[in-house]
């Protein structure tokens, strides 16, 4: 598929689905229907030259009106860095943008709050300040589950997010003394620890990802 | 390699990397269970670790904040910016570990030639086992140094 050419997916009787169509020109998106989707960071100046890469994403499929039932993949086509060879700053740089790429693809689900607050906490976990050169970026497919998981559960409460050995993107959320950890890969590895009936309380599990969304919301609710 | 067990009522003092940290609006609060897994493939032989490296607490003197500053300076590598050293209760590792089913020794490696204060923690199953850490998480931190 050409830079720039509307992406195609054939509709499913019933079903709407939201269409991405877009240039990407470095860094930087321009919508073709004008609408602004998502604007990541600008690159250096002196980046090295990029090569185009199809990415494989998800489109979303929802009822007229109503939430989404589905998320679909699709491929789009967009400007991603792979220079020859990468410093680390380079490295950590290309891992922001692929991520807030990623992101912008779902960007019609997540509010501007929740787009710019995840934005933040990436460009924080992946600054070169802090960062061991021998540890794994997070995966594309780990932090699309996780995204999944934010459009899916409608919630980004999420306290601070982090990074396994493996690369699977992590996430916490403290409420009081209560906290509930997950780890998103292929299904989400969860924790939890908190007080019941005057003691304090720890569990843990391995659900899919439908299970964890539909388990974690118990504890989102309880702990408000 | 000579090892001494940490005794009851002593500690160990792991650092804690940025990304395995859990922050409330920027502020280092606990720790991801990962805190408590043991690392495979590491960079650039590909081995794995056995062991969870720590620093021995009661060894270093002057008061608390001291004693982990000092912890802080016997690491390796400059501290990192949002990375925390934690604190853990030996004796709460210990019996966490067996409440789980797994033996955990927490011990100092009293001959070990560049770093006197080193300590590590054997006995973590390599399979990720998310109760054992979660647990740990629990019951043995102690104090959290944010860097």
């Amino acid at each position: 598929m050409k830079a720039g050419a509307a992406l195609l997916v054939p509709s499913l009787p019933g079903y709407s689905e939201e269409r991405h169509s877009s240039t990407w020109l470095g860094a930087t998106r321009v919508p073709l229907d004008g609408r602004r989707i998502m604007v990541p960071m600008a690159p250096p100046a002196n980046k090295p030259v990029s090569k185009a890469t199809d990415v494989q994403s998800d489109v979303a499929i929802r009822e007229p009106g109503g939430p989404i039932v589905a998320l679909r993949s699709a491929v789009t086509h967009h400007q991603a860095r792979v220079p020859s060879s990468r410093t680390l700053e380079e490295h950590l740089f290309d891992t922001r943008v692929n991520l807030k790429v990623v992101t912008s693809q779902y960007a019609m689900h997540l509010s501007d709050a929740a787009r710019s607050r995840l934005f933040s906490e990436l460009d924080y976990l992946l600054a070169e300040d802090g960062w061991d050169p021998d540890d794994a970026t997070p995966t594309i497919e780990s932090f699309r589950v996780f995204l999944k998981w934010v459009i899916f559960s409608g919630d980004s409460t999420w306290s601070s997010l982090g990074i396994a050995d493996d690369g699977n993107l992590l996430a916490a959320w403290v409420r009081a003394d209560d906290v509930m950890t997950a780890n998103f890969g292929d299904r989400v590895r969860w924790t939890q620890r908190f007080s019941a009936n005057g003691s304090r309380q720890s569990a843990a599990g391995d659900f899919s990802l439908e299970h964890f969304a539909r388990h974690a919301s118990n504890f989102l609710m309880d702990s408000k | 390699m000579k090892l001494a067990t940490v005794p009851d009522g002593h500690h160990v003092v792991r650092h804690c990397k940025k990304r395995l940290a859990i922050r409330v609006e920027g502020i280092v609060v606990s720790v991801q269970p990962e805190f408590f897994y043991l690392r495979d493939n590491i960079p650039p032989d590909g081995k794995s670790e056995t062991y969870l490296s720590a620093f021995y607490y009661e060894l270093h003197e002057g008061s608390a904040a001291e004693k982990m500053n000092k912890c802080k300076l016997a690491l390796p590598f400059a501290a990192p910016t949002g990375s925390a050293m934690i604190r853990l209760d030996a004796a709460a590792v210990r019996t966490t570990g067996k409440a789980q089913g797994v033996k955990l020794r927490v011990s100092h490696e009293v001959d070990h030639p560049s770093i006197a204060s080193k300590a590590r923690i054997d006995g973590v199953p390599h399979k990720p086992n998310e109760k054992l850490a979660t647990a740990l998480v629990e019951n043995t931190i102690v104090e959290i140094l944010p860097l």
